[in-house]
């Protein structure tokens, strides 16, 4: 099974020469949406002929789905156009809002957990499958506040979020990790909890310590992080995709190859301590 | 409408849309004698990319460019490259070799490297790769080319020389703009049949492969390992190395990016001021994505 796990990293520009150069050791790229939506299409090209030549994953950062408000129709038809043209294995975006009362806030903030967000979710999903063909792969996001108007704890959320949208996870361990450490809460009892069969892809990240964990993509991954990927590949019977994501503080693509087979590793000592999940 | 019975002005605005139609028919004949642009081809050979962006002095320049980041050569003072005796030329590429060789006991400068008959031997399979890809333009292909380029060239000063008869025979002298128009028509036409022997494909390749590397002020690019450069040679393949590489500067810059894991290293001069560790477009540092 562990075979067929694959790991990428984030394209980002000041990595291109080493992405490129050390391409046979990436089994997957994500790249981020809203770097490609500023450009001219004729430069949406150079993503697909990426995308020929190794898996692509979208990666959307600014549609605000988790949100009571509706998304916004051109940006969703802008996205939609560079999906179908790109043509990646998957597209993603965040549990997250980044506008409301007409305001950018320019943040992915985590939204109240609640029966009206939810609603509003999965209408902003069903016309995002609609328009773009095919449904996103949803990211839990961090947070440095525990979202007020919340009635369900993050483990629940996320179960509802799933049956609501019918949408495939993307499981942002680091994430997972910041907010189980910044609202006290078990992220391995998490990880044994949520259905693991719904979990499309998995991000890896670093971060920081700000009185709270913040989720910043300029550091090393964390030890716990690794920790929570052998967990999860203990207890997924399917292949994994994992994605390292780093935002900046780059010294060159060897550190995070390093980091990519840090994860290697993990998830192979997890699937090599398979554990059968009790009915 | 004899056309050669407009008058001066109207006669110069016809020749103007004459000359663009011409080269509209020149960029046509390009985009169509070529291969159809695949849009699948992703060059990642540093070497390939140098001779789709410059031709074989790029491929040269761009191998000494990796062998001074290597610390095989140096360029102490100036312009004069120096093989640095003692320093390992092992797994080499042909063309790093060869330029080596070309070195050993002899100091030279870039432009003398890139006459040198045997680093023009060791560049020339890059070449016919690339040749042979589809990317640049085969000898037919270029000898295709002068000869639509003189056909057009011709076509618009034989208009122009009608015009110019029919002038002086009904009295007429100022024509002065119309023999500059003339002249800079058809040097345009042979400016085109010089210009980079690409095709449709290499042209959309490289820019392909520009758009994946961004613009170039905000990169940063990797520091070269110790003992090998791959992704910094790539980078200078892509980018181009501006400036004066090999310089002092640079040689510097270069050494410091051979023993530093930072980003402190140069890609050419006009690289060197690009700031490390900055966002990259995700823009989600402690955002929580």
């Amino acid at each position: 099974m562990s075979g067929s796990d694959r790991f990428g990293l984030g394209w980002r520009t000041p990595l291109a020469e080493g992405l490129l150069t050390h391409l046979e050791q990436l089994d997957v790229l994500e790249v981020v949406a809203e770097d490609w939506l500023v450009r001219p299409r004729v430069e949406w090209s150079a993503l697909r002929r990426l995308a020929r030549h190794v898996p692509v994953q979208v990666h959307g950062v600014s549609l605000g789905a988790a949100s009571t408000v509706r998304v916004s129709p051109a940006r969703l038809d802008r996205l939609a156009a560079l999906i179908g043209y790109v043509e990646p294995e998957a597209w993603s975006e965040h549990l997250a809002f980044v506008r409301g009362g007409g305001l950018e806030i320019g943040h992915l903030a985590a939204p109240p957990r609640c029966a009206a967000t939810l609603e509003g979710l999965a209408r902003n999903i069903a016309r995002a499958r609609a328009v773009v063909g095919c449904a996103p792969l949803l990211e839990n996001v961090a947070s440095l506040i525990d979202p007020p108007g919340s009635h369900c704890d993050e483990t629940d959320w996320t179960v509802d979020v799933i049956e609501a949208t019918g949408c495939e996870l993307l499981l942002d361990l680091h994430n997972l990790h910041a907010n189980a450490t910044n609202f006290a809460f078990d992220a391995q009892a998490f990880l044994d909890t949520i259905p693991l069969e719904r979990v499309g892809t998995i991000h890896i990240a670093g971060g920081r310590w700000v009185g709270r964990v913040l989720d910043d993509h300029l550091h090393a991954v964390p030890d716990v992080v690794f920790s929570l990927l052998t967990r999860l590949a203990a207890r997924a019977r399917h292949p994994l995709t994992v994605i390292l994501e780093r935002d900046g503080a780059f010294h060159g693509i060897e550190p995070l190859l390093g980091e990519l087979d840090r994860a290697r590793q993990a998830v192979a000592e997890g699937r090599a301590a398979h554990v059968v999940p009790a009915l | 409408m004899n056309p050669f019975d407009l008058r001066g002005p109207e006669f110069l605005l016809f020749y103007v849309v004459l000359a663009l139609l011409t080269f509209a028919a020149l960029f046509v004949w390009q985009r169509l004698s070529g291969p159809r642009p695949s849009g699948d081809r992703l060059l990642r050979d540093p070497y390939l990319v140098a001779g789709l962006r410059g031709g074989g002095g790029e491929i040269v320049q761009v191998a000494a460019f990796s062998l001074l980041a290597q610390g095989v050569v140096a360029c102490p003072k100036g312009r004069e490259i120096h093989y640095r005796e003692g320093a390992s030329a092992a797994s080499l590429d042909p063309v790093e070799r060869a330029v080596v060789e070309a070195l050993r006991g002899r100091p030279r400068r870039l432009s003398q490297l890139q006459k040198e008959p045997a680093i023009e031997a060791a560049v020339r399979p890059h070449l016919e790769t690339l040749e042979s890809a589809g990317l640049l333009l085969s000898n037919r292909q270029k000898r295709a080319r002068v000869g639509v380029a003189w056909m057009a060239a011709g076509f618009l000063a034989v208009v122009a020389a009608i015009k110019l008869i029919v002038a002086f025979h009904r009295g007429r002298t100022n024509v002065l703009f119309l023999i500059l128009l003339a002249v800079l028509c058809v040097w345009g036409c042979t400016a085109w049949a010089r210009a980079r022997p690409r095709t449709a494909e290499g042209v959309r390749v490289l820019a392909d492969l520009r758009a994946l590397f961004g613009p170039r002020r905000a990169r940063c690019p990797s520091a070269p390992s110790p003992g090998g450069s791959s992704d910094l040679v790539l980078l200078a393949a892509v980018s181009g190395i501006v400036g004066e590489p090999f310089g002092h500067q640079a040689a510097q810059r270069a050494r410091r990016a051979s023993a530093s894991s930072g980003c402190s290293s140069s890609c050419g001069a006009g690289a060197s001021g690009s700031s490390c560790g900055g966002s990259c477009g995700g823009g989600c540092g402690g955002c929580g994505s």
